[in-house]
């Protein structure tokens, strides 16, 4: 087994994982959360629920009664 | 990489070797069912292709990229040789002459029954067989993920798998649940009826059987783009994983919620009742779930990639990525296909909205875009990133990879957006000749031939695709870095135990399969006599009999 | 990318960048909001299938798929369009390779019509364009559909399960007429494929 720190849940050997940036440079990334990722997300997903009740209640429903 | 090195690259060769024949069938399928005219003008070649369009996506090219990919995550992830790379070998040749055994019998024309297999339709014995081979084959595969993340833990405990392990043999685990229902429908009903030991088929149980496959085989061909999505993206980017552990729970969710599910492909058949298909479309939404995680943790992982990079205010951080990675180019791309195509798998699992799109072209352009797009595009990145690490000969050109890539995503749409209106306007699938001259199907007619053009394009980027790989493996041996796996915002120092290993999992999903599947299959071998005789699908008189 | 700084596992990690408990609720406050999504999504599909009794065939009825025309509900002469007895229309109808039996039914507009199909021989497919009226005729069983046309109006109707190699000309259609013109036509002439 290697000497080195436990590669917790990353791989096993240190070329086997990717740190590109260093820990002060994510945490400065993250320090107003990821809001980025809120905001893209939020309107993908905005996006489907309107799509889907507007599927439900245009399309499917006025095609008439089914049972 | 040492051992593994030549088991990995086979398996990809197979699967690519494989891709580019299939993509040329399938553009010719687009331009025969269009008005347009075209070469070799016969509905049983349709058939006969289609059915080997089908096999060779749907389990050759899938089931092959998978094992590659794994063995690959097994090598680099765990830092030690792969354990079983003897079995491998006899799994990856038991595979083959499956494949080779299946599609030789569909060419020759003797089982024309697509992918799905439709009994009481009945093929010739061989492509049953050679289908058998290959999905049973796989099963080595599936066992050499536990063994080797097994063996790990043993000798690591208390330590977390690296993610990618723990995701891929949960993808290995779910294959083999997922397979288990096509291969007893090949072992109990199909082989036995084609080599003439039984005489009637039960089409109604086939159907059921070959549903607990037909979900989760789609979860087992995506969770390798979302291994990439969680794994590798981060470095491509430049940044960090924002949660390993959603990584975990999103794969643990598809292990789980997958199969539970199959009988939404089912919505419309009179065999089983509302209540089970309430049940199985309830838990459809479940496995929406992992999905809408995994597009909000991959979106964060990439904004602290273009954040660090510059990237400022709200969306500043998209432009500021490194788009000229094929990985980081295909993860969006990726995205967008996963929106479009999961908006249609909403639709279709929507129990009684099922009924507006079932069987139409809707559910073709569904499972091109969302399989063919979002998946596969990742599979190319996959290989991308694969071939220079494992050859030691890097990618000749990322600008025509990228050019690639994009050819693929708008060959994709213009395919399958057309696609999903004709099902919306009421196409039937698996058409091999329309009649333009009733009046439903004229008002198809241009979305079928801008769907052909897209066919075309998709053909040009699949060529392309092997031409990359092709030049880059005869390109010149540099030393390639070694796969890097993403490191977390937050590496975990231990994980509960629920989210390490996979007995919890596996048994929540023995009782929940056997809550929502014990009946529906169950009920056949009370139900009053229902099976019928099988019909061979020869070549017939394909002269319809209800002409007007 | 400038040049990389030095691995970070080469020095002990630290203990959480951000904390964990963060980014665990942020996950949290995200995996909630898409519950609530689904929920209500599938809160819309149970109260429209209840209130509106919109069902996909589900009535699992058993049916002997090899004396299909000697005897039974499906004999020959019983295939078609029947009024009951309360006003509504039966539609009965036998799919097997590559044609519908009849090949052509009227139906009456404004009614509730109930379809019951079953197959011969193998899977075939039941869909009326533009309408939810979409089922499977399995063989051995009874599929199962009611519902009512608002519109009179011709529906081209294909077969839509590959059912084997002459699937693509399993088309028929199915007229729905006004309830004057369907009463006119006798039995024999509304299974008639000519137009009107």
């Amino acid at each position: 087994m290697s000497t080195d720190e436990p590669h917790h849940s990353a791989p096993d050997r240190p070329e086997h994982v990717a740190a590109p940036i260093g820990s002060e440079e994510a945490a400065e990334a993250l320090r107003n959360g990821p809001i980025g990722a809120l905001v893209v997300a939020g309107i993908a997903v905005a996006l489907l629920f309107i799509g889907w009740m507007a599927f439900y209640f245009l399309l499917f429903l006025p095609r008439g009664p089914i049972g | 990489m040492q051992n593994s090195r030549n088991l990995a690259l086979w398996h990809y060769w197979v699967a690519f070797g494989t891709f580019l024949p299939a993509v040329l069938l399938g553009a010719w399928q687009m331009l025969m069912r269009s008005p347009l005219p075209a070469p070799l003008d016969d509905p049983d070649a349709y058939y006969a292709s289609v059915t080997l369009h089908g096999t060779a996506m749907a389990y050759v090219v899938t089931t092959f990229f998978a094992m590659g990919f794994g063995y690959a995550i097994a090598a680099t992830s765990l830092g030690r040789p792969v354990r079983g790379v003897a079995a491998a070998w006899i799994g990856f040749f038991i595979c083959l002459i499956g494949t080779v055994m299946a599609v030789a019998t569909v060419f020759a024309g003797k089982a024309s029954v697509l992918y799905t297999f439709y009994p009481p339709l009945l093929a010739s014995p061989w492509y049953y067989l050679g289908a058998f081979l290959l999905i049973g084959g796989s099963m080595i595969w599936v066992v050499l993920m536990v063994v080797n993340m097994t063996a790990w833990k043993h000798d690591n405990p208390g330590r977390p798998v690296p993610l990618a392990m723990f995701a891929i043999t949960a993808t290995a685990l779910l294959w083999a649940w997922a397979a288990s229902g096509v291969l007893i429908e090949l072992a109990g009903i199909l082989l036995p009826r084609a080599f003439g030991w039984s005489d009637l088929i039960d089409a109604a149980l086939g159907r059921t059987l070959f549903s607990v496959t037909l979900h989760a085989i789609v979860y087992f061909w995506l969770m390798p783009a979302y291994i990439a999505f969680y794994t590798l993206v981060a470095e491509a980017a430049g940044g960090r994983l924002y949660s390993d552990t959603m990584g975990r729970l999103t794969f643990i969710m598809f292990l789980v919620f997958s199969l539970p599910v199959g009988m939404h492909h089912l919505l419309a058949d009179p065999e089983h009742g509302s209540g089970f298909k309430f049940l199985q479309s309830f838990l459809t939404f479940l496995v929406a779930l992992p999905t809408l995680l995994t597009v909000f943790s991959i979106s964060a992982t990439l904004e602290i990639a273009g954040r660090h990079r510059g990237g400022r205010g709200l969306l500043g951080w998209i432009g500021a990525l490194p788009w000229n990675e094929p990985m980081v180019l295909a993860v969006g791309l990726s995205l967008v296909m996963l929106g479009l195509g999961g908006f249609g798998g909403l639709i279709n699992m929507s129990y009684a909205m099922n009924l507006m799109i079932h069987n139409t072209s809707w559910v073709t352009a569904h499972f091109h875009l969302i399989f063919g797009g979002t998946t596969v595009i990742m599979y190319f990145a996959i290989a991308y990133e694969m071939w220079p690490r494992i050859t030691g000969k890097p990618l000749r050109s990322k600008r025509l990879a990228s050019w690639q890539l994009w050819l693929w995503f708008w060959g994709m749409l213009i395919t399958t957006i057309p696609w999903h209106i004709a099902g919306l306007m009421g196409q039937p699938r698996r058409i091999a000749i329309f009649d333009y001259s009733i009046p439903l199907v004229a008002r198809t007619a241009p979305l079928v031939i801008i769907s052909v053009i897209g066919g075309l394009v998709l053909l040009v980027a699949a060529t392309l695709l092997i031409i990359i790989l092709v030049r880059s493996h005869l390109g010149e041996r540099v030393l390639a870095q070694p796969l890097r796996y993403a490191l977390a915002v937050n590496p975990p120092r231990q994980v509960p135990a629920a989210l390490n290993g996979f007995a919890l999992w596996n048994a929540i999903l023995l009782v929940t399969m056997v809550v929502t599947y014990g009946y529906p299959i169950g009920q056949f071998f009370f139900l009053k006599s229902h099976s019928v005789p099988a019909i061979e699908v020869t070549s017939q008189e394909s002269a319809p009999t209800g002409v007007r | 990318m400038a040049e990389l700084p030095s691995n970070p596992l080469q020095h002990p990690l630290p203990d959480g960048i951000v904390p964990e408990s963060v980014v665990a609720r942020t996950e949290g406050r995200w995996v909630m909001l898409m519950g609530a999504m689904l929920a209500v999504m599938m809160a819309v599909m149970v109260i429209t299938s209840v209130a509106g009794a919109l069902h996909p065939s589900s009535n699992v009825e058993v049916v002997e798929p090899l004396t299909l025309h000697l005897g039974g509900e499906f004999v020959e002469s019983n295939l078609g369009t029947t009024i009951e007895p309360d006003g509504s229309a039966t539609v009965r109808l036998i799919a097997q390779q590559y044609d519908f039996v009849p090949h052509c039914v009227s139906v009456p507009v404004g009614t509730p019509v109930k379809f019951r199909l079953t197959s011969a021989d193998v899977v075939h497919g039941f869909l009326l364009p533009n309408t939810n009226v979409n089922t499977m005729a399995v063989p051995g069983f009874v599929a199962e559909v009611r519902t009512s046309f608002a519109q009179p109006g011709e529906y081209e109707m294909p077969c839509h399960e590959f059912c084997g190699l002459g699937h693509h000309a399993m088309w028929t259609r199915v007229s729905v007429v006004s309830k004057d013109q369907f009463a006119a036509r006798g039995p024999l002439e509304r299974t008639r494929c000519a137009k009107q």
